[in-house]
């Protein structure tokens, strides 16, 4: 049987809830700064966490790495699975001192992160009452 | 999991310390506005700014930020006539403290609005925990 955890909605997830808090940790980070002296804002780079996506999307899952067709072959590192990275994106405005935080934005940022949490927060919610339901004895 | 959300609030929390010290130079820089010198044609009260840095917090990975000195701001003292003063040279000339209020007061009023942002981000950092952890109770 497979475990709530493997299922690749869970899974899916998962990755989505870590994309959420690295994002958050992001907008943290930029409000902290929002006037020191050349700083430039970052935010997760949404091309890095597509392909933390593919690796799930893939029919291959779990199983990159090498094939061990006898007793005692080496498994081989299994190739480092992708994370997100973050990249520098500036906001609408630079001040004098090369500052590109605008805080309005990044509280703009910091609701959308919160909404998209709590959806993911509710879908994983409920995947765990439907299994529940479904490991209900009938009576 | 949630190791992101808390470097979360450890950035904003370094974001509220660096403001306060922000309000509080500002403070001392309004106090001083009168501040003339002691002695007869000496230099008053010169006002002081922070200067903002990045600092990386090794602990928690958190790229926050810390006042990495005050300097003081060259431009010129006003003068004004006043050769009764203690402070007048021997042509009765006073300098002031090149304090304007009216800068301090749009200085705290911005660090204020970063003050906030900062305690929205612990607001919404607390309240995603919160709901990750409502998993273990709702469970």
């Amino acid at each position: 049987m497979k475990l709530p955890s493997d299922l690749s909605v869970f899974q899916l997830l998962t990755s989505r809830l870590n994309m959420l808090e690295t994002r958050q940790k992001t907008v943290a980070e930029n409000v902290a700064n929002a006037n020191t002296p050349g700083y430039v804002p970052r935010d997760v780079d949404m091309a890095s966490f597509d392909r933390v996506l593919d690796r799930y999307n893939s029919p291959s899952v779990g199983k990159i790495g090498l094939a061990t067709t006898r007793e005692g072959h080496f498994h081989g590192n299994t190739p480092q699975a992708p994370s997100v990275t973050t990249r520098k994106t500036p906001d609408s405005e630079v001040t004098m001192d090369g500052n590109a935080v605008v805080v309005e934005e990044q509280m703009l940022r910091l609701n959308q992160v919160k909404t998209d949490f709590d959806t993911a927060m509710s879908l994983y919610q409920k995947g765990l009452s439907l299994i529940r339901l479904a490991s209900r004895s009938p009576n | 999991m949630s190791a992101d959300l808390f470097s979360a609030l450890s950035a904003a929390s370094t974001g509220l310390r660096a403001q306060t010290v922000r309000i509080r130079v500002a403070a001392e820089n309004v106090a001083n506005a009168n501040s003339t010198s002691e002695v007869p044609g000496g230099d008053p009260y010169r006002r002081r700014m922070p200067v903002f840095r990045e600092m990386l917090d090794r602990e928690t990975g958190a790229l926050g930020v810390q006042v990495a000195r005050t300097v003081d701001d060259q431009s010129e003292f006003s003068v004004t006539y006043d050769p009764d003063h203690p402070a007048a040279d021997e042509n009765g000339y006073v300098k002031l403290p090149n304090v304007k209020t009216l800068i301090e007061m749009a200085d705290i009023r911005e660090a204020q609005r970063t003050y906030e942002a900062n305690l929205n981000i612990v607001e919404s950092s607390r309240a995603m925990i919160n709901r990750a952890l409502d998993l273990l109770r709702r469970g």
